[in-house]
């Protein structure tokens, strides 16, 4: 008997690591995709979302991945057109993707949005917070709260500063998804407290847009104070030409601007801004904590609120996941809305049977090169 | 069953195996080994490649901190000292220059004084947020940034600045120019690697897909390699995109930045593919060679092979042939040497069978089986024509009895011997049976060379045999067939021999008979009587006539002869001639003779009671059933049965009877005689009987032959010898009966010479046992 195990053991041991390999060439991988503008003036949302879904893929593909199965990255650059959103869509589609953490900017939907629930996935959009994507039953869930919310905060916001009657609104053109919206929200918020708007500027990012011409309409306005809906990059150059104007008048940023590039690249420029953030930079969070080490170990920055919901929406996906042990994204997406809460790195999750959420908002500023958070 | 293969296929596939493998081996070996020196000498060149786009990078960087030292040293000395001299000098810096896309200079506080190319949105802005200000004006040295998003073209970028007296300038590099100094090294160096530049933090400053860049991809095992690869001559291999790629690293002096250059594992197998190519066609070629040289090497082989194999296969249907193979190998010459031996032997052996089973050892003659085997084959070779001669020695029982067994043997070795000096032209002679010797004398042209033939035959024997200086003359009878004219088989022609020469010696001449149709007839009658008489008993078919023994002097009966008859219900009376012997061959004579006696004995019971007589009864024994071991039973059970006075009972015997075993039968006779049953010898003067050994003989009587009774009238030497006979007979206390008395004349002349008894036709015919007693009232005997 022994002779014949000796025989054969050999034999066994083979066969034994046949099955292995076997096991480890069929062992499968979840593709997820991420859908972003990763280049150009309005990809530091996207870039620096990419990083905190790279951290959240890390972290759980560390811990043997998602039942088991390892996750796999796949990164497509919207290069915030929304033609261009539809076609990297497609790509993901073709490449077998269920699930596609993204859009960064509400504009990106306009194509995007109808493909995602034609093809039945699923996406989960970190920032894409505008209101008319909201109490909608499709394929797109959101951790960011609708831009409604953070109108509104803003709105409180600049009646708190001071009240000001004679508002001016720079917003960027091309993102008007979010940005009319918004535009269109604060403008009935502030007629509701007895403000105007009295200058309405759109411009395009990107395209060498006239920063100096629009500052200077705006100082020949009577403006009290000005509201610019764009991002980090885009904002920081309209505050440079209106500090190099010598223009001291309040301004009012979304948490889309709300980046290290604004402070970098705005200098003094941006001192004392108002910020309605949908993230707390100064959070004591362990959860952020933790994560906020991990990033800037990984990339030396400072995460921005967008690598926080990027990070986020990667986990609820992956916790429906886990949780539902399917990747139909049916399931996964009745699991989530039926979960309805989750903890983030900084605060709870809402999420609604549209899968609308509601988050906290923050009130921020810049004091001496900081974000700096202001009375809630 | 054991399972075998063919020499050839074993022979070129150990050829091919003895190459195959080893080139396997050494194959296996060498692009094991050769992979890892492509390997390292990839690394090795990707190494320098790295270095070199390194130390280029240096050159550019450094060029353009020149640019801006120069600048700096401009701006200090005031060279420069008002707006439009510093702009102009920015923008020819700027155009001479092969990566710098923006030049800035910032003052003090960190606006933006200068800027080249123009942009209005920059100019005047406040910078002291970037570090490319602050870090140079805060540690008055040189710096370098990180990659970040350009406000001059939206586009990332890179910033070298350094400090000036009142300020900071700004050099703003563009990353498509370094990526296409590496693009062009790259393609300096083949196509089969890919470079990439990153930052400190592995962020990437140039690559081979630009979007990488642009979208401030890190490189995606930057962590890993900087983590494992502490020595630079290290071979490091990273998993891009499910591509195994052998990465080597290169730092920049004094910066903070990576080169990388890629080459994947594929290239190498390509490389690999090549020489792996190469040696396919080498063992290709190898094993065509020795597919080859195996043929050749196997056809000398096979050659010996085939040839022994061809000279095998006759020996194995039964050629045994001494094998010669020409060859060139001591293997196959021992092997042959081994095959001659056995082929020897199994000669020898054969020689003996064939003479044990063709030859006779009295005579060393062909036997039997010899003599039709060869005769089968000249009929079958149509050797016409064949004369099948019998030759048989006339009198050869009386030499043996004669001179006994031994004697005869003799005689036939040297007949033997004789026949053997003959030369076997075209015949050959066996010995058949006991005397008899059948030549066959083949191609004979006509009957005179066949006379010839038998002529020559019979001079062998002109001379007498001499044993024992007992001369010995021997003389046959001849008979002979012939193919085709008698028969076109063998075993015919030979029966038909042997008839012939039966029929010369019935007839008692020395002369040749050849076969006649009528002796064939003769023989077929003889075969039909035997079939017949397997049933005559047991259809009463047989019976007994009885013939009357006359007391010489009162003319009375002494008793009958019992002699057997047979009416075929075909044929009519068959004489005992003629089937007497065909009993005796056949064996029914047991049952027959024991028949015969109980018939006898009852009629003689019966006959005596009727005629209130006591008259004797005899019966004739043949000699086969005196050798029967049941004959005295037998007889003594028909004694017991019948009730017959034992005195009254005579069996008659011939000399026959004592041919085969004289003492055997002497005891025999010594006990018929204690039964109280009497002998008597019949047909006396017609063997070879001698008295020498008659007077031993316990016999009653003597039945002297009728042949002495025929020429007793006709010449007085018979009447003498009648004489002597009976004379001689009572000399021996024996009584006599002469047998054949036909006339009274013969009678009275036997009576004068006191013969006891007589027996023929002057007194009686055999008669019907139902006429006995008639016969003896009518006759008053």
């Amino acid at each position: 008997m022994i002779w014949k195990f000796k025989k054969y053991r050999l034999l066994v041991v083979l066969v034994f690591l046949l099955w292995l390999l076997l096991s480890a060439c069929s062992q499968k991988t979840l593709s997820i995709g991420y859908s972003a503008s990763l280049t150009g003036t309005n990809s530091e949302l996207g870039v620096i979302g990419r990083n905190g879904l790279m951290l959240a893929v890390d972290t759980v593909n560390s811990t043997g991945g998602v039942n088991g199965q390892e996750v796999n990255l796949i990164i497509k650059d919207d290069k915030n057109n929304p033609q261009t959103a539809l076609t990297v869509d497609q790509e993901l589609y073709d490449a077998g993707v269920n699930f596609i953490i993204g859009h960064m900017t509400s504009n990106m939907a306009e194509h995007s949005l109808p493909f995602i629930n034609e093809h039945d996935l699923l996406m989960i959009s970190p920032t894409m917070s505008s209101q008319t994507l909201s109490k909608r039953d499709d394929h797109l869930l959101r951790v960011v709260s609708s831009n409604e919310a953070e109108i509104e905060f803003m709105a409180k916001t600049i009646k708190q500063a001071g009240n000001y009657k004679k508002i001016a609104i720079i917003y960027e053109a091309q993102n008007e998804a979010y940005t009319l919206t918004s535009k269109s929200i604060l403008i009935s918020l502030l007629q509701e407290n007895g403000s105007s708007i009295i200058k309405d500027l759109p411009f395009e990012s990107g395209n060498n847009p006239p920063y100096w011409d629009i500052a200077n309409e705006i100082l020949d306005s009577e403006a009290d104070c000005i509201v610019i809906l764009a991002s980090s990059f885009d904002a920081a150059l309209f505050c440079q030409q209106f500090y190099k104007l010598g223009m001291n008048k309040p301004l009012f940023l979304p948490t889309w601007a709300m980046n290290n590039n604004l402070i970098i690249q705005g200098g003094p420029a941006v001192e004392g801004i108002h910020i309605s953030s949908l993230f707390d930079p100064n959070s004591e969070d362990p959860n952020y904590l933790k994560f906020k080490e991990n990033y800037q170990d990984k990339y030396g920055d400072l995460p921005s609120f967008s690598a926080v919901y990027t990070y986020e929406a990667a986990m609820i996906l992956f916790d429906a996941i886990e949780t539902s042990q399917t990747t139909d994204p049916a399931v996964i997406k009745k699991t989530i809305l039926d979960t309805k809460t989750y903890q983030g790195l900084q605060n709870e999750i809402s999420i609604d049977r549209f899968g609308d959420a509601t988050r906290k908002i923050y009130n921020y500023t810049i004091k001496n090169r900081q974000f700096e958070k202001g009375d809630e | 069953m054991k399972k075998t293969r063919k020499l050839k296929n074993y022979i070129i596939w150990n050829s091919f195996l003895s190459i195959i493998i080893p080139i396997i081996l050494i194959g296996t070996l060498t692009a094991y080994l050769l992979f890892a020196f492509i390997k390292n000498d990839i690394s090795q060149k990707n190494t320098v490649i790295a270095d070199t786009i390194s130390h280029r990078l240096n050159g550019l960087v450094n060029e353009s901190f020149l640019s801006l030292y120069q600048l700096r040293n401009l701006l200090e000395t005031e060279v420069l000292n008002d707006d439009f001299q510093i702009n102009t000098y920015l923008q020819t810096s700027l155009e001479s220059s092969s990566i710098i896309q923006s030049l800035e200079l910032i003052d003090e506080t960190g606006i933006v004084k200068n800027i080249a190319p123009d942009n209005l949105n920059l100019l005047g802005s406040n910078q002291s947020g970037q570090s490319f200000f602050s870090d140079s004006q805060l540690t008055k040295t040189d710096y370098t940034s990180s990659i970040f998003i350009s406000q001059r073209t939206g586009q990332p970028t890179l910033a070298l600045s350094t400090p000036f007296n009142k300020g900071v300038v700004v050099a703003f590099l563009d990353l498509s120019r370094i990526n296409l100094e590496s693009l062009g090294l790259n393609q300096a160096f083949g196509d089969q690697i890919s470079i990439a530049i990153t930052d400190e933090k592995g962020t990437l400053i140039s690559h081979d897909d630009m979007n990488k860049v642009y979208q401030r991809d890190k490189e995606e095992n930057f962590e890993i390699i900087q983590n494992s690869n502490t020595d630079p001559s290290a071979i490091f291999t990273a998993n891009y995109n499910g591509q195994t790629m052998l990465v080597n690293k290169s730092s920049l002096n004094n910066m903070n930045w990576f080169v990388f250059v890629y080459q994947s594992y594929a290239s190498i197998l390509q490389i690999l593919r090549s020489i792996l190519g190469i040696t396919l066609l080498v063992t290709l070629l190898l094993v065509i060679i020795s597919r080859v040289m195996a043929h050749f090497v196997f056809r000398t082989i096979d050659l010996s092979f085939s040839e022994l194999n061809s000279q095998t296969k006759d020996i194995a249907t039964g050629h045994y042939q001494l094998i010669n193979v020409d060859n060139n190998f001591a293997e196959f010459e021992t092997l042959t040497g081994n095959f001659n031996q056995m082929v020897e032997r199994i000669k020898d052996r054969d020689e003996t069978l064939q003479n044990l089973a063709y030859y006779d050892l009295s005579t060393n003659l062909p036997n039997d089986t010899y003599l039709l085997k060869h005769l089968e084959q000249f009929i079958e070779d149509d050797l016409a024509k064949i004369a099948v001669i019998c030759f048989n020695i006339q009198n050869f029982k009386r030499i043996n009895d004669t001179y006994g067994p031994k004697f005869g043997d003799a005689v036939l070795q040297k007949t033997g011997q004789r026949i053997l000096s003959k030369p076997r032209d075209k015949a050959f002679t066996a010995r058949s049976t006991s005397s008899n010797f059948i030549r066959v004398a083949y191609n004979m042209t006509n009957i005179k060379s066949i006379i010839d033939e038998i002529k020559d035959f019979q001079a062998l024997f002109n001379e007498a045999i001499v044993i024992n200086e007992n001369k010995v003359y021997l003389r046959f009878y001849v008979g002979l067939a012939l193919y085709p004219d008698h028969s076109l088989t063998a075993e015919n022609l030979l029966q038909y021999a042997h008839m012939a020469a039966d029929s010369a010696k019935l007839q008692g001449k020395r002369k040749i008979v050849f076969f006649e149709t009528t002796m064939k007839k003769h023989l077929l009658h003889n075969m039909n009587l035997e079939i017949s008489l397997q049933s005559a008993l047991s259809k009463n078919q047989l019976f007994l006539h009885y013939q009357p023994q006359i007391n010489v002097n009162n003319q009375e009966i002494r008793g009958f002869e019992a002699l057997l008859r047979w009416q075929h219900p075909q044929l009519g009376n068959i004489p005992p001639l003629d089937f007497i012997g065909i009993a005796e061959s056949t064996g029914l004579i047991i049952a027959i003779g024991e028949w015969v006696l109980k018939t006898a004995c009852q009629r003689i019971i019966s006959f005596n009671q009727t005629m209130n007589r006591q008259t004797m009864i005899s019966v004739n024994i043949s000699p086969i059933q005196m050798e029967h071991d049941g004959f005295l039973q037998m007889v003594q059970s028909v004694l017991e049965e019948t009730g017959l006075n034992p005195n009254l009972l005579e069996l008659e015997i011939t000399e026959n009877v004592l041919i085969h075993s004289h003492q055997e039968s002497l005891e025999i006779f010594k006990q018929i005689k204690a039964m109280g049953v009497k002998l008597s010898l019949d047909d006396f003067g017609t063997g070879y009987s001698s008295l020498s050994y008659l007077k031993n003989l316990p016999i009653d009587t003597l039945k002297i032959d009728q042949a002495f009774t025929r020429d007793l009238l006709i010449k007085g030497s018979h009447e003498n010898l009648m004489e002597s006979m009976i004379t001689m007979a009572h000399i021996l206390k024996m009584k006599v009966i002469v047998e054949g008395v036909e006339e009274l004349k013969q009678f009275d002349r036997l009576k004068s010479f006191c013969c006891d008894c007589v027996q023929g036709y002057y007194f009686s015919k055999p008669i019907p046992e139902s006429e006995l007693e008639n016969y003896s009232r009518l006759n008053k005997l």
